[in-house]
């Protein structure tokens, strides 16, 4: 008789909530909410209390595979690591470092990023590595860190409770960050004014004071027209704007250009409205702005970013307890994911690949010359292959042939490869066109530290042994290592690891895993006495004065024509997570929603003569999928929804890989398709 | 002194503890075990591993001990329970899905201020072996429930159809609940409550889970403290015990020989 119950965080989104696994004779049997949790406290939202249902699915990877013929077919440790090695030198041999590229993973821990990315940098010698952040928050890193210097939430989530008003705009929060949502509903309780501004009626909306409903792909304006009402009603805070910021006059110049009438005429906003949310957002005490994927997935996504940035400096709502500007990260460590340096221009903590101090920090830690210049994103390898400049990919924990835009063309660029190999619990649509495939561990089957959205270090901890043959992702890329013939990867713990980040990293330098132990800490923590970082930009902007950019609104880069007359929209559904690998396999979750559906308005049902649950054809010019009809008057008439969750209605086998050229994020959220019900089978 | 008493109560826990696992008499002692700041449900099967046994904080055990005795089909554990704990499984054992042969329930007495957190009536077990019992007290938050129905109907409609519009159907109120554990859900099927959608429909969802509830609830208010969304689920509940209590005299988890009222024989046949 064995019952005892492994605290840990939750798997999924990057709210970060406490979990506690429950063990029963070395199996997981359940999940139950960490009842003292300064993010969750006692609460969970229903992928969390199902987190432990897919840990042990019966169609986890046991064994390395290997491509024979047509076929994957399992294979030992040894061979896949010596046959890997061996491609990976002889590709980097023929066409030189850069002909490989590595995909990292947001859901894999701190230590895994940081080993991954110091293989590619440091055994390869390119900084072609990036992970998923690119297809989700990537304008928020470019956008908030030319505007203030650092790209990452500034405040804490339990400070929302303190905010006098919240400006929602782009996250579907209740359905994706649920146990933020909670902090909002209990902020409005206290008496916080709560403005939502979405393109779809929203759950979280029915909760909102205020509720402003922009057309896709509008949102420069509507914030430009936020500013113009606050100067003209000299609602900004001229100390702040003074103090502690530049380059208002061309702002102020700018934002003259968007008249509340013209803003309408953009957006769809009446003025009335629009005047409303300016005056509750700049009057009030504590304002604070939450956004996500809404605001980011544009190929003006770096504007839209910058442009809350403004609106934030403009009224002096930021750098103060619950007031600031919230980007919610989606995946329990896309935050530690990127300050681990998974990213083609930085190294760990944001340090950039052309600094020569930096250079030489790394390059002596690890005794190697490291790659200079920014290396290739996500879209940009898949690019790269398709031309036959990107020869080798090594994906660990993603799922591109789901996750990225156009997945037509991404099926056409992997195939296209010389080497793929990845790394992953499941097989997936991805690791069905490897040439190997190694069988990795899940997040309840080793230790490790992910970093959640509000800056914040937590423990995961190893619940269960790892299942048939796995390995966690850091024994597999060091054993890689080994093979390559390099002595800096002989780790035995995550701590070694860990201990490495701190030493590299001035952001991570006070966190210690004995710190984390009993508490959580965000970063900046830079020495071991620092008690972390609740909120940023307080007195000071990271980059000194806090820059306004003068931005204009640009349409989207597809917009609908008669032959394909519909907005598509795309974004996640509550029940399940990204592209499904782990969700789909839970029984709690498949059994709430099974497949996916496509959300249309009823006036645009009536018109196309389709009713509630019709099977439809949607198409754009990249492709089509079937999907069953949802009638909803979430969407307005003339947009439809899919979530991209589902591979058999694949949302990404419509968009478009059309990107904004800072961040090269795709404009996920708004293409041009048309619909018609599909043929009776 | 509550400190010493928190010590003594401790003190008492782990000798009980030691003494039953040191005689054989259980296979393992069901209990909260502090790590870090924590404390989490436990199954302590020496009795060298008792320092971390701790009586502070409160996690609903009786729903982790029928899991446990279901899986392992033989052998007998004890249940460090609160008040409500030993309802709980009181409540189980009416419905059989415990057998109380197979648990030996260490009665632990709550606090003063443990009780007020938890707007308590009863914090005590039966018999308790650990720490004192402070007596039958009313803790209950009567200014809220008297709110709640003094509102007139339409307001009523109003507070209620608002508040369940908040729910983001996570589970929580009946995952926490080692009450609300039928085999087959009726909250997961689709026939009668629509999936896949949040807020779940109102309001068949929350009416199944009340009228599931109304003869089983003991009153420990961990649904209520589970929601993320503030809904006020403990208190409904509450309601609805009190009508009981006030038109049959029943009270769930008072006695396994009392038989809910909303039993009646000639409905319940030969399920008795």
């Amino acid at each position: 008789m064995n019952y005892k119950t492994i605290q840990s965080t939750c798997p999924y989104c990057g709210c970060g909530c406490g979990i506690y696994l429950e063990v029963v004779d070395g199996h997981l049997a359940g999940t139950m909410p960490v009842l003292r949790h300064p993010i969750s406290e006692g609460s969970l939202c229903i992928k969390g209390w199902a987190a432990h249902e897919f840990v042990e699915s019966e169609d986890r990877l046991h064994h390395p595979l290997w491509k024979r013929g047509a076929n994957l077919e399992t294979t030992d440790w040894d061979s896949a690591l010596y046959a890997v090695a061996d491609r990976l030198t002889a590709i980097k041999q023929a066409y030189g470092p850069d002909s490989i590229g590595f995909l990292s993973s947001a859901k894999c821990t701190n230590e895994e990023n940081f080993v991954l990315m110091k293989f590619a940098r440091a055994v390869i010698g390119t900084n072609n590595i990036d992970h998923c952040a690119r297809l989700c928050h990537s304008p928020t890193v470019a956008g908030l860190a030319r505007s203030f210097g650092s790209g990452a939430m500034t405040n804490s989530v339990p400070e929302l409770e303190q905010a006098s008003c919240i400006l929602i705009t782009g996250s579907n929060t209740t359905e994706n960050h649920p146990v933020i949502a909670s902090r909002i509903v209990k902020a409005r309780e206290k008496g916080a004014y709560v403005i939502v501004i979405d393109p779809r009626r929203i759950h979280i909306a029915n909760h909102a004071d205020l509720f402003l409903q922009p057309k896709l792909g509008t949102d420069v304006a509507w914030i430009n027209g936020m500013m113009h009402v606050i100067i003209n009603e000299g609602w900004h805070d001229r100390d702040f704007i003074r103090d502690r910021t530049e380059n208002f006059e061309e702002l102020r110049q700018k934002v003259a250009e968007y008249t509340p009438e013209r803003v309408r005429e953009i957006t769809g906003i009446e003025p009335e409205l629009l005047r409303k949310a300016a005056e509750a957002y700049a009057t009030s005490p504590n304002s604070s702005i939450v956004y996500t994927m809404g605001i980011t997935e544009h190929t003006c996504g770096t504007d839209n970013v910058m442009s809350l940035a403004n609106l934030s400096m403009l009224c002096g709502q930021i750098g103060k307890p619950g007031s600031g500007i919230n980007p919610l990260r989606g995946q329990n460590n896309v935050q530690g994911a990127c300050d681990m340096g998974a990213l083609p221009d930085v190294l760990t903590g944001y340090q950039k690949v052309d600094d020569p101090a930096t250079l030489s920090k790394f390059a002596k830690a690890w005794d190697v010359n490291l790659p200079r210049g920014t290396g290739l994103t996500v879209v940009e390898m898949i690019d790269a292959a398709m031309d036959g400049e990107l020869k080798a990919l090594f994906v660990m924990g993603e799922n591109p042939m789901l996750s990225d835009p156009d997945i037509n063309h991404v099926k056409e660029a992997l195939s296209n490869l010389e080497l793929l190999v990845v790394q992953d619990i499941f097989m997936n649509q991805t690791a069905e066109l490897a040439d190997v495939v190694f069988p990795a561990q899940s997040y309840a089957e080793k230790a490790g530290t992910v970093t959640a959205t509000d800056r914040r270090v937590q423990r995961v901890r190893k619940a269960i042994e790892g299942v048939g043959e796995t390995k966690t992702d850091w024994e597999i890329i060091s054993l890689l290592a080994e093979r390559m013939g390099s002595r800096k990867f002989a780790y035995e713990t995550p701590i070694e690891i860990f201990e490495e980040i701190r030493a590299l990293t001035p952001s991570y330098a006070g966190i210690t895993y004995f710190r984390l132990d009993s508490e959580s800490l965000q970063w900046p923590c830079p020495s071991e006495d620092h008690p972390g970082t609740q909120y940023l930009h307080k007195g000071k902007f990271t980059r000194g004065k806090g820059s306004f950019v003068a931005v204009d609104w640009r349409p989207p880069f597809e917009v609908t024509d008669e032959e394909y007359p519909f907005y598509l929209t795309t974004g996640r559904v509550h029940f399940h997570y990204h592209t499904g690998t782990m969700t789909r396999r839970s029984p709690t979750l498949n059994r709430e929603m099974a497949s996916a559906v496509v959300d249309i308005s009823p006036a645009d049902a009536t018109d196309l003569g389709i009713k509630d649950r019709d099977m439809l054809k949607v198409a754009s010019r990249r492709g089509e999928v079937k999907i069953r009809a949802r009638l909803t008057n979430s969407v307005p008439k003339g947009t439809i929804f899919i979530p991209f969750n589902f591979q058999e209605s694949a949302a990404n086998a419509l968009t478009c890989s059309a990107r904004d050229p800072i961040a090269k994020i795709p404009e996920f959220k708004v293409c041009a398709v048309r619909i018609e019900k599909a043929a009776r089978r | 002194m509550p400190d010493e008493e928190l010590d003594s109560r401790e003190e008492q826990a782990r000798r009980i503890s030691g003494d039953l696992l040191a005689s054989d008499k259980v296979d393992g002692v069901l209990a909260l075990l502090e790590i870090r700041d924590h404390v989490v449900p436990n199954l302590f099967t020496s009795p060298d591993e008792l320092t971390g046994l701790s009586v502070s904080g409160r996690y609903p055990v009786a729903g982790v001990a029928e899991r446990l005795l279901r899986k392992w089909e033989t052998g007998k554990i004890a249940v460090i329970a609160r008040g409500c704990d030993e309802r709980h499984l009181i409540e189980m054992a009416k419905k059989k899905s415990v057998d109380l042969d197979r648990i030996r329930i260490v009665g632990l007495a709550c606090t003063v201020d443990e009780a007020k957190q938890c707007h308590c009536v009863r914090p005590y077990t039966h018999e308790v072996e650990i720490g004192r019992s402070v007596g039958n007290v009313d803790y209950l938050d009567h200014a809220a429930l008297s709110k709640l129905l003094n509102m007139d109907m339409a307001e009523r409609r109003k507070f209620w159809t608002e508040i369940f519009d908040r729910c983001i159907k996570c589970y929580g109120c009946r995952n926490v609940c080692p009450l609300c554990n039928c085999e087959d859900c009726r909250l997961e099927e689709a026939r009668w409550v629509r999936v896949g959608e949040i807020p779940p429909e109102y309001p068949s969802f929350h009416l199944i889970r009340a009228f599931h509830m109304a003869d089983k609830c003991v009153g420990c208010f961990a649904c209520e403290k589970a929601c993320p969304m503030g809904i006020p689920i403990g208190r409904l509940h509450q309601l609805i015990k009190e009508e009981l209590k006030s038109a049959y005299d029943y009270e769930a988890g008072r006695d396994i020989e009392e038989m809910s009222p909303l039993l009646a024989e000639g409905l319940l046949g030969d399920l008795s």
